[in-house]
């Protein structure tokens, strides 16, 4: 009785650590395939209270924090307005994304917007090449 | 600094006002600079020069944003 309780831990424990790397294993697949793109807006800077425009760290939760969206490696920027502007509830016309950098002095501050018409932002680039 | 590929982007919603509004097209963020002129007064100095009143640090770190913009 013993041995058989024993031999059904270990069979558990087992299937515990596979079900476990197995989920590890698709996380970090998946990672590979998605990237992840914070949208600061007015609003969340409108309740921002800190340093900078906003807080990008995922540590901390609050109202202010901008909104995430995980994006697959490979979408084209203008499938991925199209979402973010479906999100926000504006029509695509009236959306412009504008990158954020890090300054010098170690702010980070609204850079440079995308612009539409660069022909690097074009189907035959994934959505990764144009932002690094 | 340099940007790892495991950062998040990091991007800025800007909502465009209409153009048939407005009659023209803006270059800026511009509800950024709207939001901070609306939150600070604008008041004269004894100098005569015109300085927001209540400059928060909020609405000044929005204002350096836009100051700091380059556009392509």
């Amino acid at each position: 009785m013993v041995e058989d309780f024993s031999f059904t831990s270990l069979l558990e424990r087992g299937l515990d650590e596979e079900r476990a790397q197995m989920e590890a294993k698709g996380e970090r697949e998946e990672q590979q395939l998605l990237l992840t793109v914070k949208v600061m807006t007015d609003e969340t800077f409108s309740r921002h209270a800190g340093v900078d425009v906003a807080v990008f760290d995922e540590k901390n939760s609050s109202p202010a924090d901008p909104p995430t969206f995980r994006v697959p490696r490979h979408e084209i920027y203008s499938a991925f307005k199209s979402r973010v502007s479906q999100h926000f509830g504006y029509s695509e016309s009236r959306v412009r994304l504008w990158a954020l950098a890090d300054r010098q002095n170690r702010t980070v501050r609204v850079d440079t917007y995308i612009s539409e018409s660069d022909p690097s932002l074009s189907s035959s680039h994934g959505f990764h090449a144009d932002f690094f | 600094m340099a940007v790892r590929e495991s950062d998040p982007i990091r991007l800025y919603l800007d909502i465009l006002p209409d153009p048939s509004e407005v009659g023209y097209f803006p270059q800026f963020p511009e509800t950024l600079l709207t939001y901070t002129h609306e939150e600070n007064p604008m008041g004269r100095r004894q100098n005569g020069h015109y300085f927001p009143q209540a400059f928060r640090r909020r609405e000044a770190i929005a204002l350096r944003s836009w100051q700091g913009i380059r556009t392509k």
